[in-house]
């Protein structure tokens, strides 16, 4: 069919709508046939509508001058203009918008029209739609060069028109102005601050955020690490940040806070941020409680404030429903705070100072009886009391968990209290879609990591919890490991080992034979011990008989001497240790280590297992076997060391459990986990950096409450940061050249254990 | 204030006093939370070994001082450790004066006089040893001294008492049921709040309102069980922080010494136990 043919008209069509016609006609003429035809039934669908409204002229017209910019601009153009309110004034302004922008870059332009109506729902007033539109306009013009920009004012679109974006316009305004200087460096990097990278600088002042902008791009050694800083996903950039913050983040003490609730409450309770309570009834950005976990505000000026508020919130959530001291039903907000605060001196004393210190006015008398009760100002860590949050809470709480109830009857209550508890903290509230989230996580249900494979019957599998950070629970069962024995095909690497490094391996079982006890030694002649020696005692007497001095060392005595130490290593077998590091693979380093050190134990006679591990999200945790405990050090175990290979993934926070799992099942007296590593923990859906590593941590401190001795060696220069959050400074080592290993890990071994 | 510590004068040579001798002669301080005494009096009559369980510093070596000195039984206290051989407890041949003599372990000694035999923390021992006492655990009440060839009979007074912590015991080193079952159980806890504060004022040496503090930090420390401490904190370092306290140490840095430190090296632990101490004192 003919284009020229299509769309005649209609009977009593204006002229504009014909010249609407004409024009898109027109725009699309070099495109094929059935794209255009496509585009032009659109369009004629577009007008019809348009034509029921007021402002069709305007809107017609306008459509006319952008089509002929771009064929793409003019539908999204009709669907955001449906949405814009009638006002003259808008719609032009509006439009003119469109085509400034489409001016510098039509995807640009394109996106800002199709993120339109979300704009107009998040936007309190209409007149923010053309600030918003005009900012992104205003960065083109400021900055030098359009290619450079153009992303970062694509994603500023999208992400300030989102509901809860958190922030007023004027702030994007000036993240979009710190945009342009690091483009100049960056565009990948920009992209990345626009869309994540600002919220790691929610607690920052403009100037401190433009001093954290700086030292990301002072500091950045490659484009790679220039990234990941202004994503925010980096070690770095979450430090600078915390330098530059004037007061306390609530990340930074959140732990130490929940410590000291759950010693006061009895029970543990959850700390969460206050930010989730935006748009509750009665939230004014204080702390506050839900019945359940405790919000409090992400920066606080000092930890002292810190504690008060979360005091006051765990005994506003002992005391709920609020009864004052004589019984009776309090309503008044301000007499709850006050009767908290008076039950909170009554059983914390020492706490009398930091309230005086804190209170703007009047001093909290020393006799708690005396508190003035008459319209007092506030205090700055009481917060908001929200009874209606509470109650619902309470109320969806009761009505998931009688569902529940039939259809999970086997979990018990308190776990799934607990459960909801988290979920409704993380902001979900109602009370349909906490229940789809409560199946999924009872389900079990896939996420982004691989599925769990079919296993053959010789992999055991065993499930593991990880600690998620942000909630500051377990997650439990949340990790499957599979235990597998590592190839045992018959290879030489060991045996070139052996003899390649004959001279170090013979030095090094000399040194660990003098480490070595003898089992029972009989001591004779002793001051002391549990029999007579006769030898000895003849001697003596004949001595004596003889004239000369009597020896008292008449005796035996049998020493157990026993050397009670075991080892369990783990071999991280990530992808990066295929890297060379002058001209070896890290891989090899750390095999010829294992083999040295296997060598020695040999000589030594601790008990010791050897397992790599490796990782493809959380249902594909896998832990190479290549010597177990009770397995001698045979030509099969050679093989397995020799056959392994860089593979995946480190979910370190896994392995450790599962090693703890082993090693707990020795019965040494001192248990030792070394993990040879090479760079910082990482894995599918195994959060961001800090996510990983505070699992990593508490996995760590599980081991050491199991009487295990855990000590990481690292090969990554960079390790010292997140090292020593990990674990403390005396657990770890970083090898300045990771060829050092092979000498060094025993020299370790002799240091820790000897 | 009174000296706390139990008194005795017995004969002492230059040496110190003979084992079997050791008598308690002045009335220790012990309050009781239960009926623990009545318990251990018809042990006694009845002569069945008596196991007390329970954690650490809640007061099982003080009551059975107490009960040593409501008995007038001489009381003789073997701390077990690893190294115990079944010749520490019993005996051996040692030279003296140029001749080969026998002399008894703590053990026989107690058998021979009719003295109560303790054996603090006897999971400590190696079983091989524990395994010694077991003749004297039945009806025989008899203790072989294989070296002499000789059976000693003990002495009708005489009882054998065991303390146990079964709080941390791996499996290794757990008490056989062979063993156990052999004794009757006392389990001792921590006081309640009203004996404890009792205690404290007594022990500690401070007044009231300080020990009414001291038990509420205990009370709030034994609230962190989930967090690695399960051990809890034992009604002993709270004493010891009140003697501190006592002496004109500032109470939170007495608090700090005795409990933060000694409890837990977490640095995280060590922040919010030294913040609920400030809000305490």
């Amino acid at each position: 069919m003919n284009i020229q043919d299509f769309h005649q008209g209609e009977a009593g069509d204006t002229s504009d709508t014909e010249l609407m016609f004409k024009t898109a006609r027109a725009a699309v003429a070099h495109l094929r046939s059935r794209t255009s035809k496509g585009f032009l039934v659109e369009v004629e669908r577009e007008i019809r509508e348009v034509e029921r409204s007021t402002d069709k002229d305007i809107i017609l017209a306008e459509a006319r001058k952008i089509c002929e910019l771009n064929w793409a601009l003019v539908l999204p153009f009709f669907n955001a203009t449906r949405k814009v309110p009638a006002s003259e004034d808008l719609i032009l302004k509006f439009s003119n918008l469109v085509q400034q922008l489409a001016g510098h870059d039509i995807d640009v332009a394109v996106t800002f029209l199709e993120r339109t109506p979300n704009a107009l729902e998040s936007f309190e007033h209409h007149q923010d739609l053309i600030t918003w539109g005009r900012q992104g306009l205003d960065t083109f013009h400021k900055a030098t060069n359009n290619r450079k920009i153009w992303k970062a004012v694509n994603a500023y679109f999208i992400e300030a028109s989102q509901a809860n974006c958190g922030y007023p316009l004027e702030r994007w305004s000036f993240f979009l102005e710190q945009a342009i200087r690091i483009a100049a460096v960056s565009v990948d990097a920009t992209v990345g601050f626009i869309s994540h990278g600002n919220r790691v600088c929610l607690l920052l002042t403009e100037a401190e955020t433009i001093r954290w902008i700086d030292k990301g791009l002072e500091n950045s050694a490659s484009g790679q690490e220039l990234v990941n800083y202004f994503n925010g996903t980096s070690l770095k950039a979450i430090e600078t940040s915390d330098c530059l913050i004037s007061g306390v983040p609530l990340r930074s003490k959140r732990n130490t806070l929940a410590i000291i609730c759950e010693a006061f409450l009895g029970y543990p309770v959850k700390i969460q941020s206050n930010t989730v309570l935006l748009g509750c009834k009665g939230f004014s950005g204080g702390a506050a409680t839900d019945g359940r976990t405790i919000f409090l505000p992400e920066i606080a000026p000092n930890f002292a404030l810190y504690k008060l508020m979360a005091l006051h919130q765990a005994m506003l959530l002992q005391r709920h429903p609020f009864t004052s001291l004589d019984g009776l039903i309090l309503s008044d907000p301000a007499q709850i705070h006050l009767d908290a605060d008076e039950r909170l001196i009554h059983q914390l004393p020492g706490l009398l100072h930091d309230m005086n210190e804190y209170s703007e006015d009047h001093h909290i008398d020393q006799h708690p009886e005396k508190l003035q009760r008459t319209g007092p100002v506030p205090k700055p860590w009481w917060g908001d009391i929200l009874p209606d949050l509470m109650r619902e809470t309470d109320e969806t709480i009761t009505l998931v968990k009688e569902k529940a109830a039939d259809q999970y009857g086997d979990i018990p209550p308190e776990l799934l209290e607990g459960l909801l508890s988290t979920l409704m903290a993380g902001g979900e509230r109602e009370p349909n879609a906490l229940w789809k989230l409560l199946g999924e996580m009872l389900d079990n249900i896939e996420f982004p990591s691989p599925e769990a494979e079919e296993l053959q019957e010789s992999v055991k599998t065993f499930f593991y919890k990880e600690w998620d950070q942000t909630t500051g629970d377990y997650k439990i069962d949340w990790c499957q490991v599979r235990q597998r024995i590592a190839k045992e095909h018959p290879n030489d690497f060991v045996q070139h080992i052996q003899e390649r490094l004959r001279g170090i391996i013979l030095l090094i079982r000399k040194q660990f034979m003098k480490l070595k006890p003898e089992l029972f030694r009989k001591y004779r002649a002793q001051p002391t011990g549990d029999s007579l020696d006769l030898d000895a005692l003849v001697q003596a007497l004949t001595d004596m008989r003889s004239g000369a001095a009597m020896s008292e060392n008449v005796y035996i005595r049998r020493d157990k001497r026993i050397r009670d130490v075991s080892v369990f290593f783990l071999v991280d077998l990530s992808g990066s240790t295929e890297d060379e590091v002058n001209g070896r693979k890290v891989i090899d380093i750390q095999k010829e280590s294992m083999v040295i050190m296997a060598e020695a134990l040999d000589v030594l006679g601790d008990p010791y297992a050897i397992y790599g591990f490796s990782s493809e999200g959380r249902f594909r945790v896998d832990m190479f076997n290549v010597k177990d405990f009770n397995e001698p050090y045979d030509e099969k175990v050679q093989y397995r060391l020799g056959n392994l290979q860089p593979l995946g993934l480190t979910r370190m926070g896994t392995v450790v459990r599962h090693a703890t799992y082993k090693l707990d099942e020795v019965p040494a007296a001192i248990k030792l986990l070394v993990i040879l590593t090479d760079g910082r923990p990482y894995d599918m859906e195994y959060g961001n950096l800090e996510y990983a590593i505070s699992d990593t941590k508490k996995a760590i401190q599980e081991a050491r409450a199991q009487n295990i001795h855990p000590f990481i060696i690292t090969s990554d220069q960079k390790g010292s940061d997140y090292l020593q959050m990990i674990s403390p400074q005396t657990e770890c080592v970083i090898l300045p050249k990771v060829e050092l290993l092979p000498t060094l890990l025993p020299a370790l071994y002799r240091r820790l254990t000897g | 204030m009174q000296n706390v510590q139990p008194q005795t004068h017995n004969r002492q040579n230059a040496n110190g006093i003979a084992i079997e001798d050791y008598h308690i002669t002045s009335e220790p301080f012990y309050i009781s939370t239960a009926d623990e005494i009545s318990l251990f009096e018809s042990a006694y009559r009845l002569k069945i070994p008596v196991l007390l369980k329970g954690p650490t510093g809640c007061g099982k070596t003080r009551f059975l001082e107490y009960m040593a000195w409501k008995l007038s039984r001489p009381l003789v206290t073997i701390a077990c450790h690893e190294d115990l051989t079944a010749s520490d407890l019993v005996g051996r041949y040692l030279l003296k004066d140029n001749e080969t003599v026998w002399q008894n372990g703590p053990l026989s000694l107690a058998v021979k006089h009719g003295a109560i035999c303790y054996l603090d923390e006897a999971v400590e021992a190696r079983k091989d040893t524990t395994v010694v006492i077991h003749p004297l655990t039945d009806n025989r009440r008899i203790l072989p001294q294989e070296k002499r060839g000789l059976l000693l009979e003990s002495h009708p007074d005489f009882l054998i008492v065991m303390s146990y912590n079964p709080g941390y015991q791996s499996v290794m080193k757990d008490l056989k049921h062979s063993t156990r079952q052999r004794f009757l159980a006392i389990d001792f806890t921590y006081p309640p709040s009203d004996e404890e504060k009792a205690i404290i004022v007594e022990e500690g040496q401070v007044d009231e309102d300080t020990a009414k503090r001291l038990v509420k930090l205990g009370e709030m420390v034994r609230n962190l069980r989930q967090q690695g401490l399960e051990e809890g904190i034992s009604t002993r370092l709270l004493v010891y922080a009140g003697r501190l306290i006592s002496d004109g140490v500032p109470p939170r840095a007495a608090c700090e010494a005795a409990v933060t430190r000694a409890m837990t090296d977490d640095l995280e632990i060590q922040e919010a136990i030294a913040e609920i101490i400030a809000g305490i004192f």
